[in-house]
């Protein structure tokens, strides 16, 4: 049963190897063969629900291996409240992009299969990975099949927006390496030569304040760019833009989604004290993301575009929720990031229908289509609305959470928080308007142009990509039950988690050290509420923490190597001798 | 609602059956009219429609008998299951029939059934006929869900159902790009109300901690020293906030100014559809929400306040713009608007019992007019201008004479519905406390009283036009006139019937007295949900809310009190005032328009030319509203995405620094031309500078721990073994002990 | 007695001769050989340090240059003669091939 996650990382390379050999005209065959080979890999994760322990926090399915000793670094996997439904949001949505995507890919069928199925290794390893080098490894393995998606099988303009996808991401995962490699030095040093780079493990490492936001914000910048967060968005409306169909529904439903997976399961966790002195900057960034996406959205004459900017105004909320480090904060992005991907990897796919049947995307080419496709506007009214945050429907459930969260606890990390919820909740009213203007614009009025008088209603084939969509929008929305009893006990624990940690490294902190320790070297630890509760008292006593300025050295910078003896401070002694 | 007292009941039935009518409807509608025929499939797709709501109103009254029958319970409850829950947030999706809610139920599904029977005949030939009822229905369900909600969740849930259908149903006709819009503007208002909802229960979250009725109730029993007084968000007690929030939810919803513009264009959608969603009930569920959290809304004073003056100056101020319109359904949606006005006038009075019996009663004679109005527009080829009408009446008598009952109803005739219950109103806005500023009452009775008047005389004004006279409209459509069908009649009847004798449910005291001892039904039905001094009373905090020098005093006035109720003199003089109102306001409309319109009323238009233009124009609202929100909003995105997306972070950012390395890349291509000898070159010439620096500042090798034997002395060039000061473990693989000298030194010999 | 200074003395003078010839010279051929002047030179000097240290490490890694030397001598009078067939000339100004 512990090996179902590696049957999940095998079987799509399996099938992609298989994929590749076949000859370059074999389009339809490939993406057969495909649609076979994703289909089982829903079948096999399936069995990580049925697997899946109710009411445990920690990781389940658990498989540890070594893999590069020397360093430490093993491959290690498992499965817990915050990946288990992203994965199989990846494994459902695999197969509908290869039936969704089965005319309008009509080149080089091999090539976008096998594209298609590395790229879910990549994004279910990442999500499965409990080692920071393995994560960084998945991380990295699904940038380029979708560099490819874009650029091989997008629009007119597909390089370049591929290019701006590659190089903003790279940038960023450059900073997360580093990180990465300070924190796992620091662990080096702080046990006496142990070198590991296993998330529990490094976790137990408290650095310090300044080490920490270093850290933090290297992270940030890797997940940040990815979500994406407001000034680092504009690669994503143009990626969305020209990538394919398949292309767009992977990148918004899943790929979007590991960004603020990346917070919840590395960022906050390991780094709690500038998480916790980040998060009002995060959450600005958020909620300016926001109000701006749907701003931007409401002009768009692409509609396309526009719904990648809704995505843009979407994914604020989940970071806010994040930023509330609460049980309803993270529950409710984890929640959110499902909806999310359902309701815009609906709607792309119902863009990517009408770009089949007429080669634009332009809102001015359409109008009056409710006539001429109704079930094609129910279904895309369905996932409007949902997306739209209507009650009853996906998208309300994370959004409630989320603000619940964020407004009724968000105040013990992120000061003006209500305020910040206040300005978010403004996102409702302009999340609708954009949403009823891209719908009116498709479907209602009367049909202005000849070309839309004959357009065909939605197939069989495009029926049952969208059924397994529309159902979960609707029935996640009406009954989230058996969603949220899996992450909650998550959530409970991750912030728990991070309460202790924050306050441990609140008290490292204040003990001037100027090097990172392990959590159990600091007093109190072994009684966790006592721990929490000395350092938070009532309210929030930490606004800002200070760092300390009276020590000797300021220069533990992000450098890889550890200042063992410092020269900086060494050299002017020398010079007088 | 404060009883504690609920006992188990399937409710769910109740929203269910509308809700799988809808369903059938949807999915296999289209179906059925293509494999049974038009005419048996039209047939078995409204029975099912009328079906689902007929059995709504069956589980309705059966559980409002069980209510009334059964001794010591006040509510009946029912956990469906929980719905969403994490941390300590627990929301069920719990359902709660009360004395109120028993009181929207009826009407909903009364009404509701009426107007479904009625469309019928209305929709007749349209195409759409199955989604249509599906719509209807799915309505009905949304509308029961928001008032049998337990928690305020619960009722958002309705409360975003009921605006999606009346978005779905005002679009209903969507080729006409007009109604379309007409539709999205009413979502996107009711949008800006629900971002006040949402605002609401967040604020009443924090410091409940739940969003049932109940635990809202019980916290606020506290009177002044519960925590909504006493705690403050943003400086602003949180009853305070949270009621504004609330309250601009239900002026979306409601249709009150600042947000109603959009309920005149609703009546872009069908007939039928103005009568059940935007009159007798979604448009409601503002004074609903308000009577329901009314022990919260009394700890708010202030937000009482705005409420009584918007109120009532919504109900001016439509009122004054219904004079002068020409369109019979636009008349109508703003009588409308000015009729909510009343009703949230009474709430700002905190005469709950009244605002809810205005409400039903309202929904009566509302729901009868639109449909009047509706069989009028079929009958004439769907024109809805009242200058090209006229003598319907000798083609339409029933419409006519129910038509002319809900006029007296709503002018306030006597012994008609609207003279109790908007009397009551008016009595209320002039005795009651105002809690927040002194005097405020006055001037809200005296707004009430002039839209009063307006109300008579537009209804009249319509009536008589539409109605009496000579037909003004082409010849063609006067001998083609669609006679009346009963099933568009009989709900009409029915009605009327209810618009004329409902008010006898709310007789007021001093005229049950008189006749000998009719009770005020209404409000002793309502007793357990509105009489906050009793229970305030009953938690030991009398002095908080039933003291008159309190600033929560809520009721009548010392001055006018007599046993707990308004002095009957004052009760027959106010009455006397609003008759007297009342009559006039008709008088002039019969006097002006009695046969079509009269030069006078033209003389009078042009005399007072600049407040007909003003009220002929609507104020100009929407064109402001245009102006000055919605293309800034436009504006803005634009800007927004042209010079921050595009410009700054794309052209300036991204491009800019991807164009900077570019060109250096371009530059320092040039050295690569390919000649190895030149290559050759500079790597000598780094060569020879790198040895250079060396030989001129030796130190300059010295970052890392030097492993030069300190035997020999290089030119100062000096290895660092000094102490370590930190840290106490080994240090990094990266910095190496250095060689044990005497093996080096052994070496060298 | 012969110090360290002077095989150094000699091993430089080597290796410059060497690197004039390469920059110098326009014949491939002589090009090659006086690259193997420069490596002749580093071998100088490496067997000289050994000696200094009484270590055989400088005289094994000398070993190793002279192979290589000889390896590349052989691969590099290739490429001459296959450059001089294809181009009828060994002139190094005229080859830019290693910038496209």
């Amino acid at each position: 049963m512990s090996d179902v996650l590696t049957i999940l990382l095998v079987l799509p390379i399996v099938g992609a190897v298989i994929v590749s050999t076949l000859p370059q005209r074999e389009t339809n065959l490939a993406k057969g063969v495909g649609l076979g080979i994703s289909v089982l890999q829903f079948l096999v994760s399936l069995s990580l629900l049925s697997g899946f322990e109710l009411g445990t926090p920690g990781m389940q399915f658990e498989t540890n291996v070594p893999w590069i000793s020397e360093l430490g670094i093993n491959y290690h996997v498992g499965v817990d409240g915050f990946s288990l439904f992203i994965i199989l949001l990846t494994t459902l949505l695999t197969p509908l992009c290869i039936l969704g995507g089965w005319k309008s890919i009509d080149k080089r069928g091999p090539e976008f299969t096998a594209a298609l199925l590395v790229l879910e290794v990549g994004m279910i390893g990442a999500l499965i990975s409990l080692d920071l080098i393995l994560f960084f490894t998945f991380w990295e393995l699904m940038l380029v099949p979708m560099y490819l998606i874009i650029g091989v099988w997008g629009s007119e303009q597909r390089v370049a927006a591929a290019v701006k996808f590659f190089i903003y991401t790279m940038l960023g995962s450059a900073l997360m390496l580093a990180a990465i490699i300070y924190l796992a030095v620091a662990h080096y040093n702080a046990t006496g030569g142990v070198w590991t780079f296993d998330l529990a493990a490094l976790q137990q490492v408290v650095l310090t304040p300044r080490e920490q936001t270093f850290c933090f914000w290297a992270f940030i910048a890797s997940f940040a760019i990815k979500v994406p967060l407001f000034p680092v968005h504009t690669w994503l409306p143009d990626a969305h833009t020209q990538a394919p169909t398949p292309g767009s529904v992977i990148l918004a439903g899943v790929l979007l989604k590991l960004g603020t997976y990346g917070m919840l399961r590395f960022a906050f966790p390991l780094f709690p004290l500038a998480a916790g002195e980040g998060t009002l900057i995060l959450g600005i960034l958020a909620v300016i993301g926001i109000i701006y996406g749907a701003l931007v959205a409401y002009v768009q004459s692409d509609a396309k575009r526009l719904v990648a900017f809704s995505s843009v105004s979407h994914m604020g909320f989940i970071v806010l929720g994040i930023c509330s480090v609460s049980v309803q904060g993270f529950t409710g992005a984890t929640f959110q990031s499902l909806g999310h991907g359902l309701t815009t990897g609906a709607l792309f796919l119902a863009i990517g229908v009408l770009y089949e049947r007429r080669h634009t995307r332009q809102l001015s080419e359409f109008g009056g289509l409710a006539k001429v496709m109704p079930w094609f506007t129910a279904m895309f009214m369905i996932a409007m609305l949902g997306s739209a945050g209507l009650p009853g429907m996906v998208g309300f459930v994370g959004e409630f959470l989320i603000l619940v969260g964020a407004f009724a606890h968000g105040g013990l990390t992120t000061p003006y928080i209500r305020e910040l919820v206040l300005v978010g909740a403004v996102g409702v009213i302009l999340g609708a308007v954009y949403l009823l203007h891209l719908f009116q614009k498709l479907m209602f009025g009367p049909i202005t142009n000849p070309k839309n008088e004959h357009l065909k209603d939605l197939s069989l084939r495009e029926r049952i990509v969208f059924a397994p969509l529309i159902v979960l929008i609707i029935g996640m929305g009406v009954y989230p039950q058996p969603f949220l009893s899996r992450i909650n006990p998550t959530s409970n624990a991750a912030v728990a988690e991070f309460n202790l940690k924050r306050c441990a490294s609140i008290m490292h902190a204040g003990s001037w050290a100027d090097h990172a320790v392990m959590m159990s070297e600091i007093d109190g630890c072994e009684d966790p509420e006592r721990l929490i509760a000395a350092v938070y008292g009532d309210e929030r006593p930490f606004p800002w923490i200070e760092v300390p300025t009276e020590t000797p050295e300021a220069s533990p910078t992000a450098e890889t190597q550890p200042p063992a003896p410092q020269p900086a401070a060494d050299r002017p002694q020398q010079g007088a001798r | 609602m404060p009883n504690a007292d609920q006992i188990a009941y399937n409710l769910i039935y109740i929203p269910l059956f509308p809700l799988l009518g809808a369903l059938f409807n949807l999915l296999f509608g289209k179906l059925l009219l293509r494999i049974a025929g038009d005419r048996l499939g039209r047939e078995l797709v409204h029975m099912v429609a009328i079906a689902a709501v007929a059995f709504s109103c069956f589980f309705t009254i059966s559980a409002v008998w069980t209510e009334m029958h059964i001794k010591g319970h006040d509510a009946l409850t029912q956990s469906a299951y929980l719905w969403i829950y994490s941390g300590e947030t627990q929301i069920g999706l719990d359902l709660l029939l009360d004395h109120l809610s028993a009181v929207m139920c009826m009407v909903i599904t009364g009404v509701g059934l009426l107007i479904h029977i009625f469309s019928v005949g209305y929709m007749d030939k349209d195409p759409d006929y199955p989604r249509y009822f599906a719509y209807l229905n799915l309505f009905t369900a949304s509308m029961l869900i928001l008032v049998l909600g337990a928690s305020l969740v619960v009722t958002f849930v309705g409360w975003e159902g009921v605006g999606v259908c009346s978005y779905l149903l005002i679009g209903f006709w969507y080729t006409d790009e007009s109604k379309a819009s007409a539709g999205k503007k009413a979502f996107i208002m009711n949008r800006i109300g629900d971002f006040g909802f949402i605002m609401g229960m967040l604020l009443i979250y924090v410091t409940v901690h739940s969003l049932d009725f109940q635990a809202i109730a019980d916290m606020c029993s506290g009177g002044v020293d519960s925590p909504f007084v006493t705690h403050a968000v943003w400086g602003v007690p949180v009853a305070t906030l949270a009621t504004l929030f609330l309250f601009l939810g239900c002026t979306g919803k409601s249709a009150q100014i600042p947000l109603f513009t959009w309920l005149p264009d609703a009546m872009a959608g069908p007939t039928p559809v103005s009568a059940l969603i935007h009159a007798a009930t979604m448009v409601t569920a503002g004074v609903y929400l308000v009577v329901r959290l009314n022990f919260l809304f009394v700890l708010a004073p202030f937000t009482m306040a705005v409420i009584a003056v918007v109120g009532a100056v919504t109900a001016l101020f439509a009122a004054t713009i219904a004079v002068t319109q020409n369109d019979i359904k636009k008349v109508l949606a703003y009588s409308t608007v000015s009729q909510l006005g009343y009703m949230f006038l009474a709430v700002g009075m905190g005469a709950w019992g009244a605002a809810i019996f205005h409400l039903v009663m309202h929904a009566f004679f509302k729901a009868c007019l639109f449909l009047g109005s509706g069989a009028v527009i079929e009958a004439c080829h769907h024109n809805q201008d009242i200058r090209e009408m006229g003598g319907l009446a000798e083609k339409m008598p029933v419409t006519s004479k129910t038509f002319l009952v809900s006029c007296l109803a709503i002018s306030g005739v006597p012994l008609f519905s609207g003279f109790f219950s908007k009397d009551e109103i008016l009595l209320h806005a002039y005795v009651n406390a105002s809690q927040w500023s002194v005097g405020l009452n006055y001037v809200a009775y005296v707004f009430g009283l002039l839209a009063a008047f307006c109300t008579a005389f537009y209804m009249f004004r319509l009536y008589y036009l539409t109605f009496k006279g000579e037909f003004r409209g082409d010849h063609h459509t006067w001998k083609h006139h669609v006679g009346e069908v009963w099933i568009m009649s009989m709900p009409l009847v029915v009605l009327a019937a209810l618009a004329a004798f409902g008010g006898l449910l709310g007789v007021p005291h001093v005229l049950g007295e008189m006749v000998g001892g009719i009770p005020h039904v209404f409000d002793a039905w309502l007793a357990p949900v509105t009489d906050i001094a009793h229970r305030f009373n009953h938690s030991g905090l009398a002095t908080a809310v039933s003291d008159p020098d309190s600033n929560y005093f809520l009721g009548v006035r010392e001055g006018f009190a007599h046993d707990g109720h308004v002095e009957g003199t004052v009760e027959l003089v106010m009455m006397a005032v609003s008759v007297t109102v009342a009559v006039a306001g008709i008088a002039l409309a019969r006097q002006l328009y009695i046969n079509g319109p009269s030069d006078a009323a033209a003389r009078y238009a042009k005399r007072f030319g600049l407040l007909y233009t003003i009220s002929h124009g609507k104020y100009w609202v929407d064109t402001i509203y245009d102006n000055l929100i919605v293309r800034p909003v436009r504006m803005i995105g634009g800007i927004c995405y042209q010079v921050f997306d595009q410009l700054i972070i794309d052209t300036l950012g991204v491009k800019g620094v991807s164009g900077t390395v570019g060109f250096l890349g371009n530059q320092i291509r040039r050295w690569h031309n390919g000649n190895v000898r030149r290559y050759l070159v500079v790597l000598l010439l780094g060569v020879v500078g790198v040895l250079a620096a060396v030989y001129a500042n030796p130190t300059i090798s010295q970052i890392g721990p030097s492993k030069v034997n300190p035997q020999f002395d290089l030119g100062g060039l000096r290895p660092t073994l000094g102490p370590r000061r930190k840290p106490p473990r080994p240090a990094a693989p990266a910095a190496p002990q250095p060689p044990a000298a005497p093996a080096a030194e052994g070496a060298a010999q | 007695m012969l110090s360290i200074t002077h095989f150094l003395a000699l091993s430089g003078a080597l290796f410059l001769i060497g690197v004039c010839g390469v920059l110098m010279r326009r014949n491939v051929l002589i090009v090659l050989m006086s690259i193997e002047l420069m490596l002749n030179g580093a071998n100088m000097s490496l067997i000289a340090f050994s000696r200094l240290w009484g270590n055989h490490d400088g005289q094994i890694m000398a070993m190793f240059t002279i192979a290589v030397a000889a390896a590349e001598a052989a691969v590099g009078l290739a490429i001459v003669v296959s450059i001089f067939r294809s181009r009828a000339g060994t002139d190094i100004d005229d080859l830019g091939l290693l910038r496209d």
